[in-house]
């Protein structure tokens, strides 16, 4: 049986200009210059950003994905994120390398307030649940889980609602390895929807299928592999 | 033992005092800074025979001794059970005697003010020969030390079991948690005793000076204890922001518009304030009072959450800033001026919240 992951967006947006641009970005951790972006153009398809520890990897995808300040223009087509970062966030899921969640909380409270703010219908959040095998545990609260069940939750967060981009930091860390083809279905299923994806990951990558698009953090550049 | 007297110190008492100056430096202000200090000696040289002489006030001070042992007590096991002391379970290694004076050392040392005070009531005790009562407060103290070191001890020989600190009972809320109800679980199931002590502390001082008797209806006193109430939420306040840098940093990138968010505090807030709200109706204060109280006890509390987007984390400067927003409210109060106040504090939250939410950063 073949399961439609992928809920059409309930608002409107230009298809043909479903660009994610960069511009002028700089980032610093106090007098430590992390990041130095001319301009960046992310337009469809799949992404990884490869780099050293430390290199500003995670860094960039939490610019991307509207969680910390930097100086500069982020935006997807005329969708800025300083201007409308509430418009904006609702075009970019994002999911860290390590999540932490309130240990008091059950996967299924977060489940549903990822649906709730990003407006995602049930069905699509119980096919979510199903193919990632979450459905044994995620009543029980998140203090309970191990680290590779708290990875699976995040990664059904992070497909959850109707993203044009999905940014997900390390991916493959701590998940078994039955649930990494679940992790290339999916990918390839909202990849064909018109999803993009930006990736980090020390680990190949290895899509049947699918063409990756090689980026390196280097230097606090970005450059085109 | 030196090594490890330095990161017992450096994990666990030193993050205690951090916790809780503001208390302690509350405490100390009403215990010496309300008395005229030519009468300073002789206050506490009375109040100390009142202790040593009547054993239903000897109770009632070794109660809240146990208070203070079990508010160190909580800390000390809610920071064993933290991933990142996780290290500690070396500790275990050690033999018991090894493990015993160390941790006798860190506890002696976050009891300090306690054990100062008490040392003063066992001098005066001998020099009024009042030996058995004297006694009582030194057995009281070796017991009460012996014993906390024996459950802080039987906690690190079963860290590797990651059992849930668990003083008080946990509320479970059986219905979908909103996100105002994030915040409320943090405090019910990872710190129910701070938010014991804060409720606890906040009621009791507003029931205080609703003694107060007046010639006619005057809002002012209640107003005054809940001012004393407000700033024991400093802890509160502090522990929201830690939560959302910590926990809750996820909440950054879902699509939540700027006013969704202050409104999510906001109901946070106006919960937790419920008890004395509730106080304040049943003492009869009129519901216009009430209304506007509640308006401005809730911007007081988002008032002091919003300005932690603007600073890094620093737990001093944050009670410096609460003991100085208490004294202007106090002064203000005095002057029936609360509903100016909270209007400024209610355009001073929003402004500094759509400004620094998003520009806050931890290691900024």
């Amino acid at each position: 049986m073949e399961f439609s992951f992928y809920i059409k967006p309930r608002f409107k947006l230009k298809r043909t200009h479903r660009m994610l641009s960069i511009k002028k970005l700089r980032k610093n951790y106090g007098t430590q210059h992390i990041l130095d972006v001319p301009e960046l153009t992310f337009d469809s398809g799949l992404y990884w950003v490869k780099g050293a520890n430390g290199s500003g990897k995670s860094t960039l995808l939490k610019i991307i994905g509207g969680l910390i300040p930097f100086e500069g223009d982020v935006r997807i087509d005329d969708i800025n994120l300083r201007k409308h970062p509430t418009d904006y966030r609702r075009l970019i899921n994002y999911v860290e390398a390590e999540p932490l969640y309130p240990p008091y909380l059950t996967g299924l409270d977060l489940i549903a307030f990822f649906g709730a703010t990003r407006t995602a219908n049930q069905q699509q959040i119980d096919r979510l649940i199903e193919a990632f095998h979450v459905g044994s545990f995620i009543k029980n609260p998140v203090g309970t889980y191990s680290s590779g069940m708290v990875k699976k939750l995040s990664l059904v967060l992070a497909f959850i609602g109707n993203p044009r981009y999905i940014l997900l930091d390390e991916p493959l860390v701590t998940i078994d390895k039955d649930s990494v083809p679940i992790l290339y279905d999916l990918v390839k299923t909202f990849t064909v929807k018109g999803v993009n994806f930006i990736f980090t990951s020390h680990q190949a990558f290895e899509i049947e299928g699918a063409a990756v698009k090689e980026l390196e953090v280097k230097d606090q550049r970005i450059w085109v592999l | 033992m030196g090594a490890v007297i330095r990161v017992l110190n450096k994990v666990l008492v030193k993050k205690f005092y951090e916790r809780n100056v503001g208390l302690l430096f509350f405490v100390f202000y009403l215990m010496f800074g309300v008395v005229e200090s030519n009468q300073l000696v002789s206050y506490h040289h009375a109040l100390m025979f009142a202790v040593l002489t009547s054993p239903i006030f000897l109770l009632g001070v070794m109660g809240v001794w146990i208070l203070y042992s079990a508010k160190y007590l909580q800390l000390v096991l809610s920071e064993l059970s933290e991933p990142h002391n996780q290290f500690l379970k070396d500790y275990s290694r050690l033999w018991q005697p090894q493990q015993f004076w160390p941790m006798l050392f860190s506890i002696f040392i976050m009891d300090q003010p306690v054990l100062i005070y008490s040392a003063f009531i066992v001098g005066v005790g001998i020099a009024s020969q009042l030996y058995w009562s004297t006694l009582a407060v030194f057995v009281f103290h070796t017991v009460k030390l012996v014993g906390s070191v024996w459950i802080v001890l039987n906690r690190i020989n079963s860290l590797h079991e990651r059992k849930s600190v668990m003083l008080l009972p946990a509320i479970r809320w059986p219905w979908r948690k909103y996100f105002p109800f994030f915040y409320v679980g943090h405090f019910t199931n990872q710190l129910p005793l701070a938010l014991l002590f804060t409720k606890a502390f906040s009621l009791f001082a507003i029931i205080g000076f609703l003694q107060i008797t007046t010639d006619h209806y005057d809002n002012r006193t209640a107003l005054m204890g809940l001012l004393f109430g407000l700033m024991a939420h400093s802890v509160i306040i502090f522990e929201s922001r830690r939560l959302e840098e910590t926990y809750l940093t996820f909440a950054r990138g879902l699509p939540i518009s700027t006013v969704k968010r202050l409104g999510y505090l906001c109901l946070f807030y106006s919960l937790l304030l419920l008890p004395e709200l509730l106080l304040l109706v049943v003492n009869k204060l009129i519901w216009y009072d009430v209304l506007l109280i509640g308006i401005f006890a809730t911007s007081y509390l988002l008032h002091q959450h919003t300005r932690l987007y603007r600073h890094p984390f620093n737990i001093d400067k944050h009670t410096t800033y609460t003991f100085g927003l208490f004294l202007v409210s106090f002064m203000l109060v005095l002057f029936k001026l609360f509903w100016l106040e909270a209007a400024v504090l209610s355009w001073l939250t929003f402004y500094h919240y759509q400004r620094d939410y998003y520009n806050f950063e931890i290691s900024a």
